[in-house]
């Protein structure tokens, strides 16, 4: 066989490996596609808070729900959608500016976190689980969730399109058209929530902001148009998936990390253009 | 400019722009006092006053998104809030520039209310985005990066895009701002012709003397109005002091009334 078929062919025989390589490109995707918006209207930091305050969430189900994979992840969910309201509601009507608060949630949450795994012994491994993430242990029920949901945040995002677009580029004129741009800025927040609990499977809490970033920036690197930009994000962030997890493969390295550094690759190169 | 807009129907017997007794407070204090005036449609109103004179308040109200303290605001009879055919251009637009899209995309953003939720923009939608480039003369830049315009090309797509949304009435803030004198008149004969297709227009403005020659109606304002009506009859030496205040310097001239706004210091950029 031609050699750089069996390159990657060969880890396609381990069934944890495709629906790792699937779980990962499918994740990657929908995490560029709501990260483009997010990057647009600078609430970058805020899908970083995301990521992190949804550790406590994990913990808890990991706590109450020994063993179960599953609980975790709708543990993970609610407590991401609880967070994203709730710094949606604090950031309007605080005195702080809302970056503190943000901050404020976002270092809160993730020390919760870790107090509650930390209180397990034995606890390392599994902190190592959620902070980097653990792809390769996908079952087949996870990856009908993570590509279930990835589905429905790219479907949500078509489906309001142009009022997303409209209302990132310009609220004041959306709310004239009598948009609901408040609505609309709170389901971002909760598509974010959804994406980042995809993307923890895959890279883990620590680097799930890496996924709503990275790719977008490169895709605003090589689109001039809003259609272009999110092709180019969602291409680069799939791609990413699939070679990180290669690279994973044949140089032994997580395989969160590997998604990111091809990703981080990409983005370098096309600065480079 | 159609004759109806998208989800109201007008009362075809009603004003323009109605507004009665108006007063808006900010913090408490009065940012707008007891202003009323009507427009009919395809009538253009400068707005004139010193900062701080409530220009951008009154817009704001009647774009419906500063509420009135007391009196009414009439958009073709109906209260602003429930108009799609109302364009507003905030003084500095709350605009994403960064944002990838061309100057016909921004264009298209004005059909996103017709076309109503979960539906694609039609052939139709595209055509109107095309017509109203042709109106402000930007056609040739369609597929220019929103990032590559100059200021008065940027005022350009945002009136084309208030024409694609079939606005009937158009709010401007302070448009003229950061534009060279050309960009100035050209932007003010633009507007003239869109008049006589029944395009209404609010402008608020520094600059009298376009205001005076461009507008067949100015709104003198201080929290108050202080004068209404055709130029000639708004700019008169005690309107204008009692408007600006000691900002103001009234000088005789062959030519009439000389009035001289800072006579000090050129203008900070």
């Amino acid at each position: 066989m031609n050699p750089l078929v069996e390159f990657f062919v060969a880890p396609l025989q381990h069934a944890f490996f495709v629906r790792a390589l699937l779980a990962a490109i499918s994740a990657a995707a929908a995490c560029a596609t709501v990260g483009t918006f997010l990057v647009l209207r600078g609430m970058t930091f805020l899908g970083d808070a995301l990521a992190h305050a949804v550790l406590p969430g994990v913990a808890l189900g990991y706590l109450l729900h020994r063993g179960s994979r599953t609980a975790v992840f709708w543990w993970a969910l609610g407590t991401a959608i609880l967070t994203s309201l709730g710094i949606g509601a604090v950031s309007k009507r605080g005195r702080l500016k809302e970056d503190t608060a943000i901050g404020i949630v976002f270092v809160g949450m993730f020390a919760l976190g870790i107090g509650l795994i930390s209180t397990v012994r034995g606890y390392a491994v599994d902190l190592v689980h959620f902070l980097f993430g653990n792809v390769l242990a996908v079952s087949p029920f996870d990856l009908y969730l993570v590509m279930g949901l990835s589905a429905g945040v790219v479907l949500v995002v078509c489906a309001l399109y142009k009022e997303l677009a409209l209302a990132t580029f310009d609220p004041l004129f959306a709310r004239t058209l009598r948009l609901p741009v408040e609505f609309m800025r709170h389901l971002l927040l909760v598509l974010a929530a959804v994406t980042v609990v995809t993307a923890l499977r895959v890279v883990g809490v620590a680097l799930a902001l890496a996924m709503l970033v990275v790719p977008p920036a490169t895709g605003l690197l090589w689109g001039r148009r809003l259609p272009g930009v999110l092709a180019w994000a969602g291409g680069s962030a799939a791609l990413s998936g699939f070679l990180g997890l290669y690279l994973s493969y044949y140089a032994g390295m997580a395989p969160g990390a590997a998604v990111v550094l091809v990703a981080t690759g990409f983005f370098l190169l096309s600065l480079l253009r | 400019m159609s004759e109806r807009c998208v989800g109201v129907v007008h009362d075809p017997r009603a004003p323009a722009v109605e507004v009665h007794r108006l007063t808006v407070l900010r913090n408490g204090r009065p940012a707008l006092e007891d202003v009323s005036f009507r427009l009919e449609r395809g009538e253009r109103l400068a707005v004139v006053g010193p900062n701080g004179a409530g220009k951008t308040t009154l817009l704001s109200a009647l774009a419906g998104l500063v509420r009135p303290s007391a009196g009414t605001i009439r958009v073709f009879g109906l209260p602003p809030g429930r108009h799609r055919c109302l364009a507003y251009l905030p003084q500095r637009p709350a605009v994403e520039w960064n944002f990838p899209a061309t100057v016909l995309d921004v264009v298209l953003m004005g059909r996103v209310g017709a076309a109503g939720l979960l539906r694609r923009l039609t052939r139709q939608d595209r055509t109107k985005a095309w017509q109203a480039l042709e109106q402000v003369g930007l056609s040739s830049l369609a597929h220019r990066p929103i990032q590559e315009l100059s200021g008065g090309e940027q005022q350009r797509m945002f009136i084309a895009r208030a024409l694609a949304q079939e606005t009937a009435v158009l709010l401007l803030d302070e448009p003229l701002t950061g534009l060279d004198a050309q960009a100035q008149e050209g932007l003010l004969s633009l507007l003239g012709g869109l008049s006589p297709r029944g395009l209404t227009v609010v402008m608020a403005m520094h600059e009298l003397d376009l205001a005076a020659r461009y507008f067949p109606k100015v709104l003198l304002l201080r929290t108050r109005p202080i004068a209404l009506g055709a130029p000639l009859e708004v700019f008169t030496p005690q309107a204008l002091r009692e408007a600006y205040g000691t900002a103001l310097h009234l000088l005789p001239s062959g030519e009439g009334t000389l009035a001289l706004g800072e006579a000090c210091c050129p203008k900070e950029p």
